[in-house]
């Protein structure tokens, strides 16, 4: 067999899908990936008021923000981006 | 619509079933997620583990908004797709995905050692122009050309033209490395 033909190769890879089936993770690793991605969500959800709010009563103007590095990284360990804080606060200034 | 698609959306829909859901829906797609991470984490740059963790943090954030217009493997595709190439471009680790020019010439081959065809054909893959390459590795996992058509939101006929001029990139390409 000529192992150097395309479409050798070709029909190799249209398989690929139905090799990695002995090397896919358990179910309970997948679990515990699918519980780790929604605390993850729950965190983001939690932490947006907690510092729009904070935005809010420090009287930070909110439209244009520019929230100081620190912030952004803290922002960004826990989960959001600074973008999802400041369209939240415009929200809560918008509903007020 | 299938009948489980149906189920999946009301469960969707029923807040207090969301997770059990979510959960469901990824066992009975691991094998794909998994083939994706691992197609796309070629070079090594990352644990698989990590891809696959980062896609299911994506699809559990979309997971709202799935409306039942695609499948739900489709959908799958396209989340994890759009994840990978994410990672990619984020990581600069990763070689560039512009490798193939307007000419069709390979610039800028990976440094690893492509140690036998079937490696060399991924990596001839993994260097096409982002689009195209999510078309022909759709195409090569096995999706029609409709589902391409609504991963990409080309018509049918744009699909299938494209693998075709594609896969006759890659040949001429591949032909190429071998005779070196």
């Amino acid at each position: 067999m000529n192992t150097n033909d395309f479409d050798i190769q070709w029909q190799k890879r249209m398989s690929a899908p139905n090799e990695v089936q002995n090397s896919v993770p358990g179910d309970d690793v997948i679990l515990n990936m699918a519980k780790k991605a929604q605390r993850q969500g729950k965190t983001k959800r939690l932490w947006i008021p907690y510092v729009a709010a904070a935005c809010l009563l420090s009287g930070v103007i909110i439209y244009g923000l520019t929230l100081p590095n620190e912030e952004v990284k803290f922002l960004c360990n826990s989960g959001c981006s600074a973008q999802d804080v400041i369209i939240s606060a415009n929200k809560i200034v918008n509903q007020e | 619509m299938t009948i489980r698609q149906d189920a999946l959306l009301f469960h969707i829909r029923d807040k207090s079933n969301k997770e059990q859901a979510f959960d469901a829906m990824l066992l009975r797609n691991k094998a794909l997620i998994w083939h994706i991470c691992s197609d796309y984490s070629l070079d090594k740059a990352w644990k698989l583990e990590d891809c696959m963790q980062e896609v299911i943090v994506s699809l559990w954030r979309y997971f709202d908004t799935f409306e039942g217009r695609s499948s739900e493997r489709t959908w799958i595709y396209r989340v994890a797709t759009n994840t990978m190439l994410m990672l990619r471009r984020k990581d600069s680790r990763y070689p560039s995905t512009e490798q193939i020019d307007a000419h069709g010439e390979l610039n800028n081959m990976s440094s690893e050692v492509v140690d036998d065809n079937c490696q060399l054909l991924r990596q001839l893959i993994n260097g096409l122009p982002e689009e195209n390459g999510i078309i022909i590795r759709a195409h090569l996992d096995g999706f029609s050309y409709k589902e391409i058509a609504e991963m990409t939101d080309l018509t049918e006929g744009a699909v299938a033209m494209r693998i075709a001029r594609t896969k006759q990139q890659l040949k001429e390409l591949f032909e190429k490395e071998i005779k070196k």
